[in-house]
């Protein structure tokens, strides 16, 4: 028989019962109901007792140590313990940033689709096996139908659940349970039981984890480290995918049995080249705070770099963290590509650019790509291998011409931003783990769309991916820019639209116009400064800045027609002195004064004079 | 233990960062340890003198500037690759150095000393005016404004258990003329219990 499958343990909420309200307690079901199913209700597996007895509330109860950590992994999942007074019955999905247009009551109703499920039960099914059949089912069933508790899925709330137990479960030397302390105990020892566990006994760890570069990418090729970084967030969330509540492209959120391992981590990050800021708490269960540990008492706030005292020279002249052992482009080529003896010991002991005209006619041929490379680099292990390694962005490093136009495009999620405007959307001033793992689907959902219409828009030939959530387009005109604020706009509107009316969005979103010669530090320096809801930059220094509220009337505002001289006029003007082009843009009796005003009431007030000028920089490309 | 507290200006200044790909030389915003002590020492012959500082905020001071140095080589009669400098104008900056016997007899109210990189293109001559004396103690937590190899925290007056969130770098530490090491050193956005004088003191909620 299959161990107990906690995900499953809310099954019953998927049927709709002719005469029962509540169908949870099979003992409390009404007789004809349970006539009608009973010959299908004789199931024997552990997911089937733990169906039954995972709620202390009704007539079964835990009573073994499997389901006594279902129950208390089900409380933790939950949405509906932790808030107060329940509203009137709404029966759809009412996500905080997505509010339902209709109810729909989507629970098996008729005894054929009841039978089946029960059927199925039988065969025992793992949760994958169950997600087969139901999982759509399970995304539109709200966990509960009470208004203002009805904002996270049974899905969420299952595989919640899922993660928690196993937790528990896989650490009893942490989460000690006797099967004498539960054994053979009425309804309210085990009661007390619980209530001593979860107020003070048993212990987790919210850690929020922020992965830092040691490098500084410079070259094309350093653009590698986002590779890594792509591996290590997978290696993380593999590794510890029971604990994982949120992901970003740099962030993560977990829930840790202890604090051991965060150690380990800080070590896998060390390893491919990066550093961890930690924030964490260790709380009673009932002291928990999801999204930020910050904001919980004994919180602790570190940065793991795991370095060495002292670096004997020369330092590596990327992560500046580590000795440099390796010579670059020399031990690449060395390692790599077949030379002659001559040539070879010419390498060994000089850098490239002092033998060049030293080296065989055939060795310099095959060296024809790299000859070019100014200046040899002392360089660590880790920064060597990470360049070693492809090109990330082969068409930014080998086809695009030098002379292109290019975007660079971040989305940035906010976890303080985020924590706040999830309190503020539910009215409540405390967001559960159900909340945030069901931003999680939408969120991943929503980058999946996002990058799914960039690819789309602007083809796939003209798209890098750097991360998921980081893209490098090539495009005709920096006016095209504004297509990417369309897409984002309209990805908004289909699965975070209530983010679209807030005073700041938790998402951000950041765009740097350059050309492929523009050092990719720089541009990294800005995306990391880039603060605003809405962030374009501009090579010569010219900056958009605007709250997520402008981002419609940026777009319209990007729609309409405008005398192509003026917007000249205006910015060359602001090139001289803003305090003048300020003037000229509010003077109605400019010449140009219908297309200024045009603009201003299209982007006043959400756009200071800067962004405006920047906006009319950006139009006349 | 008490500091001497410096003004320092600067017409035009390069405290040069690691060359980056072999191509750009960024400047630090802030006045290291190593460098200002290193200069101090150069100018008045004294191994044990200690000091740190950082760039006032002001409008007008302390702005950025570019400059493209191509050096020669001139055993082989040609042009390296131009290399971009990144530089400070109009440099107005603290420096604290701590007295002891020697600092407190031998350092004059104002003197010039020659600090940073491209000296001989005319970039680092600072001049240092002596202002008032800043005390290390009562401590404050915030964010620290210099860069301090971990082995000379002490010396201004910061512990260990005091590091509070750390920004760790390293920083050249001269052994000797010819030879020295990176020293693990605390530096700028480090939030710390420190002297007053070298933070951006945190506001209490």
């Amino acid at each position: 028989m299959r161990e107990l499958v906690p995900e499953l343990h809310d099954v019953l909420k998927l049927i709709k019962l002719r005469f029962s309200r509540d169908p949870h307690d099979i003992h409390e079901w009404d007789s004809r109901d349970y006539e009608a199913f009973e010959h299908l209700l004789a199931i024997n597996t552990e997911t089937w007792k733990g169906v039954r007895q995972h709620h202390l509330g009704f007539t079964e109860y835990p009573t073994e140590p499997d389901t006594f950590y279902l129950c208390v992994a089900d409380s933790l999942a939950s949405h509906v313990s932790r808030l107060g007074e329940a509203g009137h019955i709404e029966r759809k999905l009412n996500k905080l940033w997505k509010p339902a247009e209709e109810e729909r009551d989507v629970r098996l109703e008729g005894d054929e689709d009841i039978s089946a499920l029960f059927k199925f039960l039988q065969t025992d099914p793992s949760w994958e096996e169950f997600l087969q059949k139901y999982e759509n089912l399970l995304k539109n069933r709200p966990e509960d139908f009470h208004h203002g508790k009805n904002i996270t899925s049974l899905y969420t709330h299952s595989k919640l659940t899922g993660q928690f137990y196993r937790i528990l479960r896989n650490n009893p030397h942490l989460f000690p349970l006797l099967p004498n302390e539960i054994g053979g105990k009425t309804k309210d020892e085990v009661g007390n039981l619980y209530r001593k566990k979860w107020n003070s006994e048993w212990k987790l760890t919210l850690a929020r984890c922020k992965l830092h570069l040691l490098q500084r990418p410079f070259r094309a090729k350093d653009l590698n480290i986002f590779g890594a970084l792509e591996d290590l967030t997978e290696e993380i969330s593999t590794g510890y995918q029971d604990n994982l509540i949120l992901r970003t492209s740099d962030e993560l959120l977990l829930v840790l049995p202890d604090e051991a391992q965060l150690s380990d981590i800080s070590m896998m990050a060390h390893q491919k080249g990066f550093w961890v800021e930690i924030i964490r708490a260790r709380r009673a269960l009932n002291e928990l705070k999801p999204p930020n540990p910050e904001i919980m008492p004994g919180k602790k706030h570190e940065n793991l770099y795991n370095l060495p005292e002292e670096i004997s020279p020369p330092i590596c002249e990327i992560c500046q963290s580590a000795k440099a052992t390796k010579r670059w482009p020399e031990d690449d080529i060395l390692s790599r590509r077949e030379l002659c003896p001559n040539c070879r010991a010419l390498l060994t002991q000089n850098p490239l650019a002092l033998v060049v005209d030293s080296l065989c006619e055939a060795d310099r041929a095959k060296l024809e790509d790299v000859i070019t490379e100014p200046t040899t680099e002392e360089i660590c292990e880790v920064c060597f291998s990470i360049r070693s390694k492809e090109a990330r962005l082969p068409k930014l490093a080998n086809e695009w011409s030098k002379e292109a136009k290019i975007t660079w495009l971040k989305l940035d999620l906010d976890f303080d931003q985020l924590e706040y405007t999830l309190e503020n959307l539910s009215g409540k001033g405390e967001i559960s783990f159900s909340v945030i793992g069901e931003f999680q689907e939408d969120y991943s959902q929503f980058l999946r769309g996002f990058n799914e219409q960039i690819h789309h828009n602007f083809r796939s030939e003209n798209v890098e991916n750097v991360l998921s959530d980081f893209f490098c387009i090539k495009i005709g005109s920096f006016k095209e820019s504004l297509r990417i604020l369309q897409i984002y706009h309209r990805l908004l509107e289909n699965f975070l639209p209530a983010f679209l009316d807030l005073e700041k969005s938790p998402l951000k979103i950041a765009i740097v116009c350059a050309n492929p010669k523009f050092p990719f530090f720089e541009v990294w320096k800005i995306l990391e400064g880039a603060e605003e809801d809405i962030f374009i930059s501009l090579q010569e220094g010219r900056t958009l800045r605007a709250p997520i509220r402008a981002l419609r009337p940026l777009i319209e505002a990007a729609n309409m027609q405008y005398h192509k001289s003026a917007l000249y006029k205006l910015t060359r003007i602001e090139e001289t002195s803003k305090a003048l082009a300020e003037l000229v843009f509010q003077n109605r009796r400019d010449e140009d004064s219908r297309t200024y005003s045009r603009l201003g009431k299209a982007l006043r007030p959400g756009l200071d004079f800067s962004s405006i000028f920047t906006f009319a920089r950006l139009l006349q490309d | 233990m008490r500091f001497i507290e410096f003004d320092l200006y600067s017409d035009a200044l390069c405290m040069g960062e690691r060359v980056k790909g072999g191509l750009f030389r960024p400047c630090a915003k802030t006045i290291r340890y190593s460098q200002i002590s290193g200069a101090l020492r150069k100018k008045f012959g004294e191994n044990e003198i200690h000091a740190a500082g950082y760039l006032v905020e002001e409008n007008g001071y302390n702005k950025m500037d570019y400059f493209i140095y191509s050096p020669r080589d001139r055993a082989r009669a040609i042009s390296k690759v131009p290399l971009q400098i990144e530089f400070l104008t109009n440099v107005q900056g603290k420096v604290y150095v701590r007295e002891d016997e020697f600092t407190a007899k031998n350092l004059p109210d104002k003197f010039g000393i020659l600090m940073g990189a491209l000296i001989s293109k005319g970039f680092g001559s600072c001049t240092l005016t002596k202002r008032k004396f800043a005390e290390d103690k009562p401590l404050a937590l915030g964010t620290l404004r210099t860069r301090i190899p971990i082995n000379k925290l002490d010396i201004f007056g910061i512990e260990g258990s005091n590091i509070k969130r750390p920004v760790y770098g390293y920083l050249f530490e001269p052994i000797s003329l010819t030879s020295g090491m990176y020293v693990l050193s605390l530096f700028e956005g480090s939030e710390v219990v420190a002297p007053r004088f070298l933070i951006l003191e945190t506001k209490r909620r």
